[in-house]
């Protein structure tokens, strides 16, 4: 797989956010940088200590989803599209994570982690709807 | 300045913590893991990239700060005390990642950054208010 199919995935992938609900991917983003932190809080100190990158890898693709929202969430607020220079940081962030081989895989783990965020998100809204009743 | 010294200052720390109002808290916890986690999205990828660990401590105190809400949330949540494993944790991380001649200096900007993010909650959480009003 190369570095352009990752741009394209990355491009369709934030298109379909976009179609979301401002406050859904809102909820989404909340949903994962509470897991990130709490995952990375852990991580980093034993990174630190034991000089050992693999743990900074190790659950990269859910720091990566919660950042694919984050930008999602901005230009959906801004009422932008996300600028191609943006595109072309998270595709770096993404190949400078992962080698070439790993690409497919991680595609397929960060496409599940986003769709997880989503349904926890949509689901917390109407709970929350119905409970102000 | 010693070990002890920095699980004194902790149990302080999550003690005052506890005593937020919940929305207040809520709002402080989510905006502090929403900035650690955008500044390790992109600083992982570099430290990665470059096989150089020395930038993953520049910004620690902000994702430490984000994990101890993480803990004190957890208990406030089910309407406990903290206990002294949720301390030794972040004790762990805190010394993992800082040296004792650095944990004076670190202390305080935990502190600031703990303080910082109340305020904005506050900010926030008046803002909604009035605007519900």
């Amino acid at each position: 797989m190369e570095v352009e199919d990752v741009r394209k995935w990355l491009e369709d992938l934030l298109r379909n956010l976009m179609g979301y609900d401002t406050h859904v991917l809102y909820e989404a983003r909340l949903h994962l940088v509470g897991v990130v932190a709490d995952l990375y809080t852990h991580h980093i100190p034993l990174a630190i200590k034991y000089k050992d990158m693999t743990l900074l890898k190790a659950h990269y693709e859910l720091l990566f989803a919660s950042y694919l929202f984050d930008q999602a969430y901005t230009y959906k607020t801004l009422k932008k599209e996300i600028p191609k220079d943006v595109i072309g940081l998270l595709v770096e962030y993404f190949t400078s994570v992962y080698s070439p081989k790993e690409y497919q895989d991680k595609m397929i783990k960060v496409g599940n982690e986003i769709e997880n965020a989503l349904k926890e998100a949509i689901e917390y809204i109407a709970w929350k709807k119905q409970f102000k009743g | 300045m010693s070990v002890e010294e920095v699980r004194k200052w902790l149990e302080n720390l999550c003690t005052d913590l506890m005593r937020y109002d919940v929305k207040v808290f809520d709002e402080a916890k989510n905006f502090l893991c929403t900035t650690a986690s955008h500044i390790y999205s992109f600083t992982i990828p570099l430290i990665v990239k470059y096989r150089n660990l020395d930038h993953l401590k520049r910004d620690y105190h902000i994702l430490f700060s984000a994990r101890v809400f993480i803990k004190v949330d957890f208990r406030k949540t089910l309407d406990k005390e903290m206990t002294s494993e949720d301390i030794e944790d972040l004790l762990k991380c805190f010394t993992y990642v800082y040296s004792p001649n650095e944990y004076k200096e670190k202390m305080i900007e935990v502190g600031n950054e703990i303080g910082h993010a109340l305020r904005i909650a506050i900010e926030r959480v008046t803002w909604r208010k009035q605007l519900e009003e």
